[in-house]
């Protein structure tokens, strides 16, 4: 765990400038030697969202007009979309469809199961850095050259497949199995110490005792 | 008039010009040229039915454009005076008021990171 308040907003922090992915989250330690756990782990997603937001509206105006920009070009829906959930879908003609955060810079190829869409890789594509253009912008650029010309967007773009799919349970299924057969390998070690432990307390017993 | 939104650093900024004006499109003509030798691409988004999403509902349509056809683009919905347009200010609720049924918008070259 953090040991100060500070080690903690640190990692948020990094976290919210796409220093880190969320992917590579777990891998964290912390300054006490232990890996963050799954509690910590939703502590830092939340905390993220929060100073996502509080960037996106308190503390910088280009990218409030940015963000007013792009919603005079989303319907209703999506606008709720960013209001409730901080992204919004396009369908583009080819039929995929793309989840775009105006708070933030992947833009996710997603896929509907049912009612829900999930995320299967995300996209790198932004302006000239030197630019220092806002998020809201970049996510205006992505929507229009999604709508416009899906092809050019991809043969641009830097695509990073998430490692863990999510929609149809296979990763949490690895996870379960990976556990099964990493007790079951911790079982066999300990049982093999045991017998290592009995035959040299046996060997260290005098004859008559062994009987 | 029509009103170009070119996205930079400060969010972005509007380049107007009225279509019966030679001179405001010749500068319009002339920026535009500029911004593209810069990198930036063009983009109009047009909405259908007009009125639905001038009152913030309705779909819009979205096109790439090249310099020319932006410039001389002409709206599809009949142009309304700024007078017009400063009437409208006063007795609309700004947070009601919908968004315009066309916009353009210039976006900067972008490179994969």
């Amino acid at each position: 765990m953090p040991a100060t308040s500070e080690e903690l907003i640190r990692i948020v922090h990094v976290f919210c400038d796409q220093t880190i992915m969320p992917d590579d989250i777990t891998d964290i330690v912390w300054l006490d030697g232990d890996k963050v756990s799954h509690a910590e782990l939703r502590e830092i997603l939340v905390l993220s969202r929060y100073e996502m937001y509080y960037r996106s509206t308190r503390k910088q105006p280009a990218q409030r007009k940015a963000v007013k920009l792009l919603r005079s070009l989303l319907s209703a829906e999506q606008r709720k979309s960013i209001r409730n959930n901080g992204y919004f879908h396009i369908q583009v003609r080819s039929g995929n469809y793309y989840r775009i955060h105006p708070n933030m810079y992947p833009t996710k190829r997603v896929e509907k199961h049912g009612k829900r869409m999930f995320a299967l890789g995300s996209y790198c594509l932004h302006p000239d850095l030197d630019l220092h253009i806002p998020h809201g912008d970049v996510a205006v650029s992505h929507m229009l050259m999604l709508k416009t010309d899906e092809e050019e967007f991809l043969k641009l773009a830097n695509y990073r497949l998430y490692d863990r799919q999510l929609w149809n349970r296979d990763y949490l299924r690895s996870l379960r199995e990976n556990t099964i057969t990493q007790n079951i390998m911790l079982n066999e070690e300990a049982i093999m110490e045991a017998i290592a432990r009995s035959d040299a307390r046996l060997a260290a017993m005098h004859p008559l005792e062994r009987e | 008039m029509t009103i170009l939104s070119i996205l930079d650093s400060s969010g972005d900024t509007k380049l107007t010009w009225q279509h019966d004006d030679p001179k405001s499109v010749a500068d319009a003509r002339k920026n535009i040229t500029d911004l593209k030798a810069a990198g930036y691409s063009f983009f109009i988004a047009d909405g259908t039915p007009a009125d639905e999403v001038t009152a913030g509902a309705g779909e819009l349509e979205f096109r790439r454009v090249d310099v020319e056809e932006l410039v001389a683009d002409t709206p599809a919905v009949p142009e309304r005076t700024v007078a017009q347009i400063d009437a409208e200010s006063q007795t609309v609720d700004k947070k009601k008021a919908g968004r315009p049924a066309r916009q353009a918008v210039a976006v900067p070259r972008q490179q994969g990171g």
